[in-house]
């Protein structure tokens, strides 16, 4: 046994030092191994992940997803404010036009985005409009469901898209970090592939964190050796995560060592996305979760800019700019935002001051390799379905394929199931890394043109 | 066949929120039916008046009232089905405080789980969707003629009865209709605008238009709604629907079509007693079978209450609430209207440490408290009998063992003064101590 673990610590030294990731297999033998041989040697450098893991795939994009849970309501989020047709379907939940952010194309933004308004007319904000699944019920659940899924047919499956992703890269078990402590997300699931899920506060006490005391060290090593308990599959599956937990939390710790601010739900999730991706840890795709956005009531309050939806907005609009404010410089332009949510709401308004479930929506997507602009074709305001919801003028997995193809150097039929097209010109192809002198000067520059990126730019950072 | 210590602690993890040794120990030599039985006819404790949690306006106050009172009944009182069935029809019909806001119609729809919970499934669905928590929860509240909303409607049929699949989007158009007009109160000038929660029908708000549902066309009301989920058209996939997830709540994840038929005729036959239904599951022989034996995950309420019951902690001990939040199950605040997940949902890293974190924390206390003294002078075989007889395995993995005997050497030899902590702690990071 200890020959045999000796010699994974030297394979693995030896992987470590060639910048090969390691996989999650070689990690979970790495500690075991680390852990018999005595706590001193837990401490040595070759468990520290090597920031190589990012390049496994040949990109080094990383992908944020925000999900916005319970149907944003994108034609109030980015719409035609000023249309007579627009004020015929939303009645009391129209946004008066002069309280609304100036957009593209005779669309304006909701009052609460404010921030994510000047992003865009900085150019770092794409929006995909009439994204959907085209022909599907209206369940918040079976929609969900089949967007984290990703398959071809809408078929709902135990692995995500992401998830599959995290299959084929197999670069180490923080290429995939949930946030928030509330499970790992459908679409981070895959068949291997182990996603580390952060809690939003608590980190002082990252069990697995402490690797001085040696009665700490024969706990983990207990904790290990009852992974192979073999007492059902679920009860293996916990065993998995105990020695998982473990395994990752010293390495996270860093990403705690400040206080999280006393903010937000939304707020502190994004510091702690943006604190794992400093800690460059080789995660190349993060979730967040913003919840409440079901607004079959009291969406809108007595005028457009306060009300469940603007709060939601306003909470948003402010989590994007600490996000990208927390950011280390070279980080921030690696990062794409991706805000999604299972449908957009219906075209008209319902008796109670809300929205009930409808179909296709805007997908926006946000950060320094996205090209801003329109995508897709607007669903027209005038030809609904017969529900009364909006075409569906993009399947959402064209978004997939681009994300998939473009940001992860992924093989798009291997992770969706089969090809599909991807969204032309979404997103900038990566280039050699410019010089630090090139990109302050750039940076500079775009200040001087507009002097809302020097707001932008004094966002709160904790 | 008659349970032995296996078999009744199986039942108990299941049926109950589990037992302590002395507990499963008062099953062992009976039949499974009569263990059942017992478990179906233990008195519970009486049920307080909502004025035991009343905090004038401060309705989050009584929420946390009624959580730590819930957690404290469930660790106290004998084993019986009602906390489990509770704690199943609590993440059914779901109702969250951060919507409602109200302490006292939670209390209310609570009571109905408890007190109708075990009777019949049609009382029980019309006294949720008629209850103040449900219709504020989902929005009925506010669905009036001409202006209908679907929210209530829709769940109605996904979650509550019949599941996705088996309605269309003409049923969710017609159903809203039929619940148009049963509404709260609300705030009237008559009660100086404060809020009022009490269900009332106002007819004139009511849709009475020929409805097309389920492939009928009359003028359906609410209730006509209900007997056509419940006895009607769409009896059989109500059944199915629930008898199905009954039994993923009490046996095992994967059960076959066969079982579920089986089980829904039955739950049909005695008009949807649930009762009844119940029984079958826990006498059904694939509740007994090895397979199923530690085949679900415990939730964080019933992993929780299981410790606190074995080392006579309350819910104002060790922070279990702000614990109990960090490990994912806030009581009366489910994250969506499909409430919690099972199994797979409860395993992440983060759930883990902070799991782990109030194993860490415990184990002082458990040792303050003078369980597990003693070990130091057994030999390892019988101290690893000892931790496991604590925590009430019988039937552990011989890689648990091992685990344990390794520690108990170590810490025997190494830190002799923590040799009540460490195997305390051992024992609930064991997969079969969170696994139910």
């Amino acid at each position: 046994m200890m020959d045999h673990d000796h010699e994974t610590v030297e394979t693995l030294g030896a992987a470590a030092v060639s910048g090969r990731p390691l996989s999650t297999m070689q990690r979970r033998r790495f500690l075991q191994a680390a852990l018999a041989v005595g706590a001193g040697a837990v401490v040595g450098p070759a468990l520290t992940p090597a920031s190589a893991q990012a390049q496994a795939s040949g990109t080094n994009t990383i992908v944020l997803t925000v999900t916005l849970d319970g149907g944003n309501d994108g034609l109030n989020t980015l719409g035609p404010f000023g249309s007579g047709a627009y004020r015929d379907l939303r009645g009391a939940l129209s946004i008066a036009e002069g309280s609304a952010h100036s957009g593209p194309d005779n669309l304006s933004w909701h009052p609460s985005l404010r921030r994510l308004a000047t992003r865009y007319r900085r150019g770092d904000v794409a929006v995909v409009r009439g994204v959907g699944d085209p022909g599907r019920d209206l369940s918040h659940f079976s929609n969900m469901a089949r967007w984290q899924s990703g398959n071809p047919n809408g078929a709902i499956s135990a692995t995500g898209w992401l998830g599959r992703w995290l299959d084929t890269a197999d670069s180490g078990q923080f290429a995939g970090v949930s946030i928030g402590g509330q499970g790992v997300p459908l679409h981070l699931r895959g068949n291997q592939a182990e996603v580390t899920d952060l809690p939003n506060r608590g980190g002082a006490a990252l069990y697995g964190s402490d690797r001085s005391q040696a009665w700490d060290v024969s706990m983990y090593r207990a904790i290990n050796q009852m992974r192979r308990a073999d007492t059902s599959p679920w009860a293996n599956a916990v065993g998995e995560v105990g020695a998982q937990s473990v395994a990752a939390a010293r390495d996270v710790a860093g990403a705690y060592q400040t206080e999280l601010p006393d903010a937000s739900r939304l707020q502190t999730d994004m510091v702690l996305a943006a604190r794992v991706i400093n800690l460059n840890l080789g995660t190349r795709i993060v979730n967040v979760v913003q919840r409440g956005y079901d607004t079959h009531d009291n969406q809108i309050g007595a005028n457009s800019g306060v009300g469940t939806h603007a709060d939601l907005l306003g909470d948003l609009d402010l989590a994007l700019d600490t996000f990208f404010s927390t950011l280390s410089g070279s980080m921030a332009e690696r990062v794409v935002v991706v805000l999604y949510s299972e449908f957009g709401r219906r075209a008209e308004a319902n008796g109670s001051r809300g929205t009930d479930h409808g179909t296709s929506n805007h997908l926006f997507a946000v950060g320094r390799r996205v090209t801003g602009g329109l995508y897709g074709e607007a669903p027209p305001l005038g030809s609904l379905d017969d529900r009364g919801n909006f075409a569906v003028t993009t399947d959402f997995r064209n978004v997939y394929a681009t994300v998939v193809d473009q940001a992860l150097g992924g093989d798009t039929a291997r992770v969706l199931g089969q090809n599909y097209g991807t969204v032309s010109g979404l997103l900038v192809p990566e280039a050699a890394p410019s010089t630090v002198a090139d990109r302050v000067a750039e940076i500079r520059g775009r200040r001087r043109r507009n002097a809302e990126d020097y707001f932008l730019d004094r966002a709160p950072t904790f | 066949m008659t349970l032995n210590r296996r078999d009744a602690a199986h039942l108990l993890r299941r049926a109950a929120v589990g037992g302590t040794t002395a507990q499963i120990d008062s099953f062992v030599g009976m039949s499974e039916e009569a263990a059942v039985d017992r478990l179906f006819d233990t008195d519970t404790p009486a049920l307080p008046g909502f004025g035991a949690f009343a905090s004038g306006d401060e309705h989050w106050v009584s929420q946390e009232k009624m959580i730590e009172w819930w957690v404290d009944r469930m660790v106290t009182s004998a084993p019986s089905i009602e906390e489990k069935l509770t704690l199943f029809w609590h993440g059914h019909f779901t109702s969250a405080r951060e919507k409602v806001e109200l302490a006292e119609p939670l209390w209310d729809q609570h009571v109905d789980m408890r007190q109708v919970g075990r009777r019949s499934f049609r009382n029980l669905l019309e006294r949720i969707s008629f209850g103040p928590a449900m219709l504020m929860y989902l929005d009925n509240e506010t669905n009036v003629k001409g202006a209908e909303q679907e929210n209530f409607a829709r769940e109605l049929m996904e979650l509550f009865t019949i599941g996705n699949g088996n309605f269309t989007e003409q049923d969710v158009v017609s159903m809203a209709k039929a619940w148009t007009g049963h509404n709260t109160i609300g705030r009237t000038q008559e009660n100086n605008f404060e809020y009022d929660a009490t269900y009332i029908f106002q007819a004139s708000e009511h849709d009475n238009s020929q409805k097309a549902l389920f492939g009928t066309t009359r003028n359906w009301d609410a209730e006509d709604t209900l007997d056509a989920l419940c006895t009607g058209p769409k009896a059989v996939e109500t059944s199915q629907f629930i008898a199905r997830k009954m039994f993923q709540f009490y046996v095992h994840d994967n059960p076959s079509q066969a079982v579920v038929d089986e089980l829904a005729s039955g739950f049909r036959q005695s008009d949807l007693a649930i009762g009844p239904l119940l029984r079958s599951i826990l006498l059904h022989d694939e509740f007994w079978a090895d397979r199923s034996r530690y085949a679900l995950v415990k939730s964080p309420a019933e992993f929780m209450v299981d410790i606190m019951r074995r080392n006579g902690l309350t819910s104002r001990d060790e922070a279990i609430r702000w614990r109990m939040e960090g490990m994912g199950m806030t009581l009366f605040d489910p994250p969506s209207v499909a409430g919690w997940g099972q199994n797979d949902y409860w395993l992440s890293t983060a759930r883990q440490w902070n799991k782990a974190s109030w194993v860490n924390h415990l184990k002082w206390t458990a040792q303050d408290r003078g369980i597990l003294q003693n070990l130091e002078r057994l030999s390892t075989q019988e101290a690893v009998d000892e931790i496991l007889r604590f925590y009430s395995i019988f039937d552990a993995s011989a890689a648990t063992r091992d685990a344990m005997a390794e520690l108990l050497n170590t810490t025997k030899a190494e830190r002799p003064w923590a040799m009540a902590s460490e195997p305390f702690a051992v024992g609930m990071f064991a997969p079969e101590v969170q696994c139910a």
